[in-house]
């Protein structure tokens, strides 16, 4: 049985590549998402919006994996921005003090604009 | 139904798959035993978050022995669990640092999942020594 229960799409919006996120980011789902991001970079995709809003559950490893992707693009003068207005995912954000390492932005339009 | 002061043991097999399954029955169980909707989030993250990290030690250890977990319902939920890596012994906030500094090392996911774990439950306890380490977290009635 492999319960996987994550989903990623991902769309270009102008400079922007958007990954949309479903699901239940995990100890066990998280390494998909990894890769996810690892594969953009390592294609040139230097600005990354991360959209949360479709996600279940995020435990402490998605966290992780956000952070790591936030490191490989900043590398390259990158940026990862987060979508987010879960209030039960922010406060995993807030408890970690994360708030204060990424832009979380409340919709897709808003984190584009940024740069 | 289940009774209000059941109890449920759950051995699980060093298996980061299985930790999905834990976090269901503890929501289940907490529900069951009169947790706030608001809260459930709470145990879910919670216990995910301790179970995850047994379930990774033993695996970067080396070890094929199951994790446990015991949920305790009555006046509200008591989850623990337990995994059988030695570490050097500690309890409370010495012991949680221990904790910190084995993830550190191990690199398997984020130390600040026992931060995690304080910020979301009513009361947390983590005893580390020779035989492994507990994590008891407990959730009062709303």
């Amino acid at each position: 049985m492999h319960p996987v229960d994550l989903s990623l799409d991902t769309r270009t919006e102008g400079e922007h590549t958007v990954v949309a996120v479903g699901g239940e980011i995990d100890v066990y789902t998280a390494p998909r998402l990894r890769e996810a991001l690892i594969d953009l970079v390592d294609a040139g995709t230097y600005h990354i919006v991360v959209d949360v809003e479709k996600v279940e559950f995020l435990d402490s490893t998605g966290l992780g994996v956000l952070v790591g992707g936030l490191k490989r693009v900043r590398a390259h003068n990158g940026s990862l921005q987060v979508v987010c207005t879960q209030e039960r995912l922010l406060k995993i954000f807030r408890i970690t003090g994360l708030t204060k390492v990424f832009s979380i932005h409340d919709s897709v339009s808003d984190a584009v604009a940024v740069r | 139904m289940v009774p209000s002061a059941s109890t449920v043991t759950l051995t699980i097999k060093p298996d980061l798959s299985h930790v999905r399954l834990v976090r269901l029955v503890a929501v289940t169980l907490g529900r069951l035993n009169g947790i706030g909707e608001d809260v459930l989030d709470d145990v879910r993250l919670a216990t995910g978050e301790a179970c995850s990290r047994a379930v990774a030690s033993h695996l970067h250890h080396g070890l094929a022995q199951p994790v446990e977990v015991e949920l305790r319902g009555g006046d509200g939920l008591d989850v623990c669990v337990r995994d059988f890596v030695p570490l050097p012994p500690a309890t409370g906030e010495s012991a949680a640092e221990v904790l910190r500094q084995d993830m550190v090392e191990q690199q398997s996911a984020l130390p600040e999942a026992i931060g995690l774990i304080e910020g979301v439950s009513d009361d947390v306890t983590v005893h580390t020594g020779e035989m492994g380490t507990t994590v008891e977290m407990r959730w009062s009635r709303a």
